[in-house]
């Protein structure tokens, strides 16, 4: 296994995989603290809930095609160039070359997401944020970042052991993230929108949105994502008074308050869970076919 | 010992039968030439012998342990033997971003060779086959020829016991065949033992002791060169060039004779007749001048078997 993930982790940081994946994110950072400047952001929770918002929309997207392409030419690309035949004729088992293969993916996207942190929070400092206080929610949000993609990684995985072109298995790939980012969960998202009692307040209805994608989206590293980030407020119960026609009328309105993502990751245990074990499950359906499948 | 033993292997992709039965037995210090024409099953035994494909029936050893039998291997002992293999793929790359160095230094990891042994071998194997001058170059730099040197570095950076060659040759200068060929005759010097497929017959008249040739996924010969060679002169007849200081005429001979030229002629016989054709010739009152057997070439055994 060591061996698999020292020739990984070698390629990793020897090709170009490493930085682009940095020069990625961090591009798609950029404007976004541009942006931040622009707009004045001081305060370091609206800074936050900046990165936040960025996070969950454009960062997920970028990184979740990268890491499903990634993984869709891990095991075919090697068949096509042979060296897979090199690397499986020494004194490695097919289980050992897989797990270590995908560790050395791990390590990779990890250490480019470690950066990213580092980048986010000189970038924060620059727009004239205090990072003090969320340093560890910097690096909290990256770290679902990861499990995000380690999961897309896995369902790449998957297509690379089932599929003999890597052409044909990035195709695929590219449907198969579309059909889990925006197809399914707008169908879900409709589905519950017909379901959906009318009367909620907005914690009621995050709590049933959350029931809702743990249910019929566990599959869908995305929509965890967004049920995970979906919790990082918490609504505070304050009764506003209007006055119409000369009659006072009283309503309830839910302030937001920002409680952090490890409050987010609390309490939402079981979506992390999911897309930790989600990613075992997609691995190990791409580990039953590696282990039976003709190199040739 | 027997370091290959192959019985009754089956190996189907789809509709395609690659191994149709296939039985084979490599003894320990030779060096086996794999003869077979495209597609008759020669790289799909070499990826079976290696657990790399899986064959559905029969059965494998190797170095008299079972790693494979119906279906199944045995995948301790398969990478117990594989620390004794050294293998040459057809068709591969390497990693192009990676320096021979650093190729060899990985794959000796591999095999947990320490470190001041690993240093050793790879400046003695990258001098071997001629990639010292550019060790530190990045093989996506490589011609193909350089990457076959560099694929044969990597199977013997184990010091193996047992090469295994997927048409080593191919893409190689004639300067680069011949360097080759003289690393796998120093390889049987050393006692290991080389397993090498070709469909060129020339490379492996030259450096084969035993033959084995496969059809179709069923192996219908194997035998030494010699012996193959004698048992077709047996079977398919000898051909004989005689020259001769004047004419003969040969309506009362018992052979079937060509006229080549003048006083030379092809005399074609079932058996060796270089006797017989003295006395014959000499019952005329002419001499023969010159008189040579024309051997078969293993391109003709090949392509009559194939038939």
């Amino acid at each position: 296994m060591l061996w698999g993930f020292k020739l990984e982790f070698m390629k990793g940081i020897r090709t170009k995989k490493l930085w682009a994946v940095m020069v990625i994110i961090i591009a798609l950072y950029v404007p976004a603290f541009y942006y931040m400047k622009q707009v004045r952001v001081t305060n370091e929770l609206e800074a936050i809930a900046g990165i936040i918002n960025f996070s969950s929309k454009t960062a997920l997207f970028f990184l979740g095609i990268l890491a499903i392409i990634f993984g869709a030419g891990a095991i075919n690309k090697e068949i096509e160039d042979g060296t897979i035949r090199v690397a499986l004729s020494k004194s490695v088992t097919r289980l050992g070359y897989i797990v270590g293969k995908y560790l050395g993916h791990i390590v990779v996207f990890g250490v480019a997401l470690l950066i990213t942190s580092f980048v986010t929070l000189v970038g924060l400092q620059w727009v004239g944020v205090s990072v003090s206080k969320i340093t560890s929610d910097v690096f909290l949000l990256n770290l679902l970042l990861l499990l995000v993609m380690l999961e897309f990684l896995a369902i790449g995985y998957i297509i690379s052991t089932f599929l003999r072109s890597s052409g044909t298995s990035i195709g695929v790939a590219l449907g198969v993230f579309f059909l889990l980012y925006i197809f399914i969960p707008s169908f879900v998202a409709y589905r519950m929108s017909t379901h959906i009692p009318s009367d909620l307040n907005v914690m009621e209805y995050n709590e049933y949105k959350a029931e809702y994608y743990t249910k019929y989206l566990f599959y869908s590293p995305n929509a965890q994502f967004v049920v995970i980030l979906d919790a990082v407020n918490n609504y505070k119960k304050v009764t506003k008074t209007v006055e119409i026609n000369g009659e006072t009328h009283k309503f309830p309105e839910y302030i937001a308050e920002y409680a952090g993502i490890k409050n987010a990751i609390k309490k939402r245990g079981i979506n992390v869970l999911l897309l930790v074990v989600m990613t075992l499950v997609y691995l190990g359906i791409a580990t039953w076919r590696f282990l039976r499948m003709d190199l040739r | 010992m027997v370091m290959i033993t192959v019985e009754n292997l089956v190996k189907t992709y789809k509709d395609v039968r690659a191994l149709d039965g296939l039985n084979l037995r490599v003894p320990e210090g030779v060096i086996y030439g794999f003869l077979g024409p495209n597609g008759a099953g020669k790289s799909t035994t070499i990826l079976s012998l290696l657990g790399l494909v899986f064959p559905q029936k029969g059965r494998i050893e190797l170095f008299g342990e079972e790693i494979f039998r119906d279906g199944k291997f045995n995948e301790s002992k398969l990478v117990k033997a594989k620390t004794r293999i050294g293998y040459m793929p057809e068709h591969a790359t390497l990693w192009d971003f990676l320096t021979p160095v650093q190729t060899l230094d990985i794959i000796a990891d591999a095999f947990r060779i320490p470190k001041a042994e690993k240093e050793r071998r790879i400046n003695e194997l990258l001098d071997m086959v001629g990639l010292k001058d550019v060790k530190n170059k990045k093989v996506g730099k490589f011609s193909k020829g350089m990457r076959q040197r560099l694929l044969l570095a990597q199977a013997l950076i184990n010091d193996p016991e047992l090469l295994i060659l997927d048409e080593p040759m191919t893409g190689l200068d004639p300067k680069g065949i011949a360097e080759f060929k003289e690393i796998i005759r120093e390889q049987r010097k050393a006692g290991k033992t080389v397993f090498f497929s070709s469909h060129i017959l020339a490379h492996v008249e030259e450096v084969c002791d035993t033959v084995g040739v496969i059809v179709k996924g069923r192996l219908i010969l194997e035998d030494s060169i010699e012996n193959i060679k004698r048992e077709f002169l047996r079977k398919a007849g000898y051909t004989i060039i005689v020259e001769t200081n004047k004419p003969v005429d040969w309506s009362s001979a018992k052979w079937s004779v060509t006229p080549l030229g003048e006083n030379k002629y092809r005399v074609v016989s079932e058996e060796d007749v270089r006797e017989e054709l003295h006395d014959f010739v000499a019952s005329q009152g002419a001499k023969i001048l010159t008189m040579q057997v024309k051997e078969p070439s293993l391109e003709e055994i090949f392509l009559k078997l194939v038939e």
